[in-house]
């Protein structure tokens, strides 16, 4: 009796098992579809010809596949020069802001560090409690920084978070005997840090230059409160004048249909749109691609801490 | 090693040469080298102060008739002002309550998706699969705010986006959903989960990956279905990182996506789009009203903190989970 039921249960436990395998497997590949095709969409609506797209006829495949688009973004000067910016701020803004946050992570690793406690603290209070908009947009504005390019290289460019993500890192990472070896040895704090410890933190060291660059390329509200200048703006900026008309080319388009050269651009807009888009988004996906492993870890070293 | 042997140095030192505290700091200082730890976080202190404390020292404007060619000291003081401004103002009831609304339904509606999706990616078995669903889902956090907002708008569209195409094809009118009020909140929150789902969900899925596999095998034994595992072992052993999560994102329920919001605002569908931050960003930048401006950001952040204290309180009571 007692035999015959453990059996029943296990045929029934495997037989659950299947069903949950596949409804598991079914919902995973929902998630990926569901993410990937508007994504999908975006590329193959770049190469078609945008009568089909603007029609609603784009489904699965490109139509009439045409590089026109692309052959006019390379000819927009505005965007190329936001792209060369967004490269200079990524590239420079990130290491800065990677370079003081791997300096400073590390006093706050060291147990014994008499400034450890006070200096915690002091960057802690920031992340509840900060002056606000104006008050930091007068700060930047009496320092001379406004429409300066420097100003995306510093504003907000070190975050608490990162700070104590790296810190704990190096936490786990501190080899002891090493670092007393090394005091022993008259071998100073600097010594150990850049000879000793950075050359075995490579993985954190990546993970905080993949997220400063990654998020000084998707930024946009700094560069619209501090840069008026088209020079310096960032392909952010580029891109929401030129995404966001949307709505109103689209309204316009409705009441003017039968005028040609204004459908002609319109378009031409909507065309661009759609590479300009995948343009702006593929150097990074590029850079996830690669770095992935980091980018995770990054994330789940800061959910250990917290 | 190295701590314990300094702590019983500094025990055994203090008493017999009683030390003083110049001769100790300089000790410390000097001799031990800490001088170095102190230049090597000096540069990230010299930033907080000028670009968190310095603003900290100005919000005082709030409280005074600032205007941006004079010094702040020079503006009239004129105490609570503009924080009566700003409650009697028919903004107030209108910001107040689309900001907690969309924060509300973002938190409850978003919230449950990452740690539902950490919990189907663990009980898959094909870990190839899992791998390639995790790499594509965390894409979207990679997309900016301003191209995701380019994205609603093109496939969104009334006259050529997909999705009004679709429902055309079904015999619904097209919608305007970025210009309609009332499509905005279902709009930011949905394309919300869209773009954080993924990202969210590894926090999660490394808590359950986590987990003790003995568990599993125990509950096997005992005859407990999958679903029962589900209830009685992963969601136990990610419920500390989901309350840390949770009590984060009630501190900020004032705190909305500003930038968000701003992109996806439409004259249009100000009646719900209108929030705390943007309207902060308006009154300040836009119109130059640095004082009244900085009220509104100030009373917004003050009650942000509040909020996140009693939480944390609740919390601490209820679960002994808190941030402090």
């Amino acid at each position: 009796m007692k035999k015959t039921s453990a059996e029943s249960k296990k045929i029934k436990s495997s037989r659950e098992d299947l069903v949950f395998e596949i409804v598991t497997k079914a919902l995973l590949i929902v998630a990926c579809l569901i993410v990937l095709y508007p994504l999908y969409f975006i590329v193959i609506a770049s190469i078609s010809n945008p009568d089909y797209v603007i029609a609603g006829k784009l489904s699965l495949y490109p139509i009439d596949v045409t590089f026109s688009g692309y052959r006019r973004i390379f000819k927009f000067k505005n965007l190329m020069n936001g792209y060369k910016n967004s490269f200079f701020y990524a590239i420079f803004g990130g290491s800065l802001s990677a370079a003081l946050t791997l300096f400073a992570a590390y006093p706050l690793s060291k147990k014994d560090f008499s400034g450890r406690k006070p200096f915690t603290v002091f960057l802690l209070i920031t992340m509840f409690f900060q002056g606000g908009m104006i008050p930091l947009y007068i700060v930047v504005n009496r320092l001379g920084l406004r429409n300066t390019p420097y100003v995306l290289l510093i504003v907000n460019g070190i975050q608490v978070w990162n700070l104590l993500v790296t810190s704990s890192y190096f936490k786990s990472n501190h080899i002891e005997s090493l670092s007393e070896a090394a005091e022993i040895d008259g071998c100073s704090h600097f010594g150990y840090f850049f000879k000793i410890l950075l050359p075995i933190s490579k993985p954190i060291i990546i993970t905080m230059l993949l997220f400063y660059a990654v998020w000084q390329w998707n930024d946009f509200f700094r560069a619209m409160i501090y840069l008026d200048k088209p020079d310096y703006q960032p392909l952010q900026i580029v891109l929401k004048d030129l995404l966001a008309t949307a709505q109103v080319s689209s309204a316009i388009y409705d009441l003017m249909e039968d005028q040609e050269a204004l459908t002609e651009m319109l378009r031409a807009a909507e065309q661009m749109k759609y590479g300009v888009i995948v343009m702006a988004t593929l150097p990074m996906m590029v850079v996830y691609l690669i770095m992935q492993e980091y980018f995770v870890q990054g994330i789940t070293m800061g959910s250990v801490k917290g | 090693m190295h701590s314990k042997e300094s702590v019983t140095m500094t025990k055994g030192v203090k008493p017999k040469e009683k030390k003083t505290l110049a001769q100790r700091i300089k000790h410390k200082f000097i001799t031990r080298g800490e001088w170095q730890l102190y230049l090597l976080i000096l540069p990230v202190v010299i930033y907080f102060i000028i670009f968190h404390y310095a603003p900290m020292y100005g919000i005082q404007i709030a409280f005074r008739n600032y205007s941006i060619t004079k010094p702040i000291m020079d503006a009239k003081w004129v105490g609570l002002t503009y924080f009566e401004r700003f409650l009697k103002s028919p903004m107030f009831p209108q910001l107040f309550k689309n900001t907690v609304i969309l924060s509300f339904y973002d938190l409850f509606i978003g919230f449950p998706f990452p740690v539902l999706f950490a919990v189907v990616l663990n009980q898959t078995q094909s870990k190839r699969l899992v791998k390639f669903t995790q790499t594509v889902t965390f894409a979207p956090y990679f997309i900016s705010m301003v191209v995701l907002v380019g994205m609603l708008h093109l496939f969104l569209s009334p006259t050529s986006g997909i999705v009004n195409k679709l429902l055309e094809a079904i015999g619904i009118e097209p919608i305007y959903f970025m210009g309609e009020a009332k499509w905005f909140r279902h709009v930011y929150v949905l394309s919300h989960i869209w773009q954080r789902t993924g990202y969210q969900a590894i926090i999660y899925f490394a808590a359950l990956t986590s987990v003790d596999p003995g568990l599993y095998e125990a509950a096997t034994i005992d005859g407990a279905t999958r679903l029962e595992k589900i209830w009685y072992i992963d969601l136990p052993s990610i419920t500390p990182t989901l309350v840390t999560m949770l009590l984060l994102s009630v501190g900020r329920v004032l705190n909305v996506d500003t930038q968000r919001t701003l992109l996806m605002q439409a004259p249009t569908n100000l009646p719900t789009s209108e929030i705390f931050g943007t309207y902060v960003y308006k009154v300040g930048l836009v119109s130059a009203q640095f004082s009244y401006s900085t009220a509104i950001d100030l009373f917004k952040t003050v009650i942000n903190l509040t909020l996140l204290i009693i939480t944390n309180q609740i919390s601490k009571k209820l679960t002994e989970e808190s941030l402090w």
